[in-house]
């Protein structure tokens, strides 16, 4: 009886982790029914196979379709126009679960599965992926690095897609330092790396501008924290002119419910980033907080030809309005397409070279790969959130744009390099 | 700090701990009755969340309480039905099957209302969503919570002192083979109380389901809170649970207001605490297991 009970329960655990993919890095398809299926059709000749890692299971899984769909969307588009280099495109997808730990298994198995390109997003996860593409001659392709990444343990196979902290740094300080309302901040913000070099490199420039700012202090929880209640409150009491939420994932719609329970808006100035993404404001239609000040980076809402066409093909191609993640994913696609071509190969090394200093086209204007510490210059938006009869859910209203100036030169990287 | 800043973070602290309360008390009953430690439970909270979801846009918030958790307990009554091999047995080989069946009631949540971020809205009673105190505004829901759950636990209390199922449940908590020997059908009775363990964890997946993001990994985050309070209270102590949910529960609410740095150790450090000095429990008594 015994044995049978190992055997049973045995058997009930091997299928219900068969069934789940718990901590499973096989292949899946999308499970998510807006989204097309993660691997365009293959042609019978061979194809350029390009890697995504991705949490399409765990904590962040509402972020995948805005990942997948745009990279699903821009293959199909490239493989109607005959693909690239003779070859169709194929996307190879992999489950990391949202967890940094997993991401070293991944990129084998994306490695293994002959991809050409990697493209994985995980907070905290970029060294390690970086340090494996310099093993493995991959390029691999980040959302934000902490500034360490870009000098000290600089990989020449590693780029960044995403926003970077000392451009964020500029935009929130130009649009901090007038508002001279403000005499004191609170940051409440995701234990990452990438949110405490970003309040370490704001706060020297606005003490420096405004010497009457005062530092109420810092809040850092855990990237799934789920209970702000107690959170809100010690924000409240500390009665802090603007709290500054850098909060992603699951993390700040949770805060969000809780900061509309308080009324938190109408007491203090609140700025965030990545908050204005459709995948936060959707789920809250007419909900969503008004006068949140954001800075974000697929302003879907922009009345420009290249923004509404862009728009109007993803939610073709997803039935989803574009997310901040999608713009990343875009721009990896667009990019690693143009310097393919460019290269005329898929060679590592060539792929590289055409990748560093090259421009290409995007639904937010041109975009430059800077190639002394692989940054792509990506335009910022700064907004503040409200709503228009056009769109289903919050937006970012008198959006403001923010991209030449606000990266490292070469000089300054190169003295962050040599800085002890 | 103001007098009302820390009378606004206890009533926060008490609200939170009475939730995790009521999703602990169910994990205490079918402990104490069952000897089974039931590690979907924060998947079943989820999961009246999700019902909640569904459910509140067509028959409003308050039907939703009624129905949801209904909804929930019917499932756990299906469940019970896998667990029954086990009765009796070493509660390791209990807890992973449960925790096998908590990773499927994840992704089948995922698959059921898509891996998107729901919310609920907020219920809103006396035409206000908030009330004047101490010079602040309070939130009138988190009010609603605390009368709630604090109905539910004089209600429980009542079920248990005072009804014949009460009655029951305390002699198969007891002394099992007795009950059986009396030719009361346990099984069923084991059905029932599973059944009504899974429906509290449905009561506060729908309480707090307007002021979170509702989405199916929160319930490994919602199993390890109940598991932190049952820990310190006592693994068959619903007393306990309800006592060291508030102790938890307030710890953390000012915790956050004076210890901002590092008080969400302090579930975790109180835990290890209790486990050295009392393991069995703050609220156990002597001879519980």
């Amino acid at each position: 009886m015994k044995q049978f009970l190992v055997v049973f329960l045995s058997l009930v655990v091997v299928c219900s982790m068969l069934l789940t993919g718990c901590n499973s890095t096989t292949t899946t398809t999308t499970s998510v029914s807006t989204t097309p299926t993660t691997t365009s059709t293959p042609s019978s000749t061979e194809t350029i196979k390009l890697g995504i890692a991705l949490p399409l299971s765990g904590v962040f899984a509402a972020s995948a379709p805005y990942q997948l769909g745009v990279a699903q969307m821009r293959v199909d588009e490239i493989n109607a126009a005959g693909g690239l280099l003779g070859k169709k495109l194929e996307l190879i997808t992999r489950d990391n679960a949202g967890d940094p730990s997993l991401m070293p298994q991944v990129l084998n198995q994306l490695k293994q599965a002959g991809c050409v390109t990697i493209f994985g997003i995980i907070g905290g996860a970029d060294l390690v992926d970086f340090q494996w593409a310099t093993q493995n001659h991959i390029p691999v392709f980040g959302s934000n690095g902490d500034n360490t990444e870009r000098t000290k343990d600089f990989s020449k196979y590693g780029f960044y897609v995403g926003p970077m902290d000392l451009g964020l740094t500029k935009v929130l300080s130009e649009h901090l330092i007038p508002q001279t309302n403000i005499k004191s901040m609170y940051m409440l913000a995701g234990d990452i790396t990438f949110a405490h070099e970003t309040w370490d490199s704001l706060w020297p420039i606005l003490t420096k501008a405004r010497p009457d700012i005062k530092n109420l202090g810092q809040t850092y929880v855990g990237v799934a924290e789920s209970d702000f209640s107690a959170t809100v409150n010690s924000v409240i009491a500390k009665n802090p002119d603007y709290l500054f939420a850098l909060l992603g994932g699951p993390v700040f719609p949770t805060f969000l419910q809780q900061a509309k329970q308080f009324d938190l808006v109408s007491q203090m100035n609140i700025g965030g980033i990545y908050t204005l993404g459709s995948q936060t404001t959707v789920s809250f239609g007419k909900d969503y907080l008004e006068g949140l000040q954001s800075i974000d980076f697929m302003p879907f809402w922009l009345d420009t030809p290249e923004m509404k066409a862009f728009t109007a093909a993803h939610l073709k191609a997803t039935k989803l309005y574009p997310d901040n993640l999608t713009a990343f994913f875009d721009y990896w696609m667009l990019s690693i397409s143009a310097a393919i071509k460019k290269a005329g190969s898929t060679d590592p090394d060539k792929m590289v070279a055409a990748l560093e200093g090259l421009t290409f086209d995007a639904p937010t204007g041109k975009i430059t790969v800077d190639p002394w510490d692989h940054q792509y210059e990506i335009p910022m938006y700064y907004s503040t959130s409200g709503y228009s009869p056009d769109f289903p859910m919050a937006i970012g209203l008198n959006s403001q744009r923010y991209q030449e100036g606000m990266y490292p030169s070469q000089a300054e990287i190169e003295a962050m390099k040599a800085a002890p | 700090m103001e007098i009302s800043s820390f009378v606004r973070q206890l009533l926060v602290g008490i609200s939170s701990g009475m939730i995790t309360f009521v999703g602990a008390a169910g994990v205490s009953l079918v402990c104490s009755g069952m000897n089974l430690l039931n590690f979907a439970q924060g998947a079943f909270m989820m999961l009246g969340a999700f019902l909640a979801f569904s459910l509140v846009p067509i028959l409003g918030f308050w039907w939703a309480l009624l129905i949801a958790p209904l909804g929930v307990a019917a499932v756990g009554g299906l469940v019970e039905f896998l667990l029954r091999p086990l009765y009796r047995k070493n509660m390791l080989y209990q807890l992973i099957l449960t925790m096998g069946i908590g990773f499927v009631m994840i992704d089948a949540m995922q698959l059921i209302w898509g891996p998107f971020i729901k919310t609920v809205k907020t219920p809103v009673l006396f035409d206000t969503p908030s009330i004047a105190m101490l010079g602040t505004k309070f939130p009138v829901y988190y009010f609603v919570i605390i009368v709630i759950a604090g109905l539910f636990a004089i209600g429980l209390w009542l079920m248990f002192e005072r009804t014949k199922l009460g009655m029951t449940f305390r002699a198969i908590i007891s002394d099992r083979p007795m009950v059986e020997a009396l030719g009361i059908n346990v099984t069923s009775l084991y059905s029932i109380m599973f059944m009504l363990g899974v429906w509290m964890s449905g009561v506060a997946g729908v309480l707090i389901s307007p002021i979170i993001a509702i989405f199916p990994q929160k319930s490994m985050d919602i199993l390890f809170s109940i598991m932190t309070v049952i820990i310190i209270g006592g693994l068959t102590s619903m007393k306990g649970a309800f006592f060291a949910a508030l102790l938890v529960g307030i710890a953390l609410s000012l915790g956050s207001l004076y210890l901002s740095w590092f008080y969400t150790l302090l579930p975790g450090l109180l835990m290890i605490a209790v486990l050295l000095i009392r393991p069995q429990g703050l609220f156990a008594g002597s001879d519980q297991k």
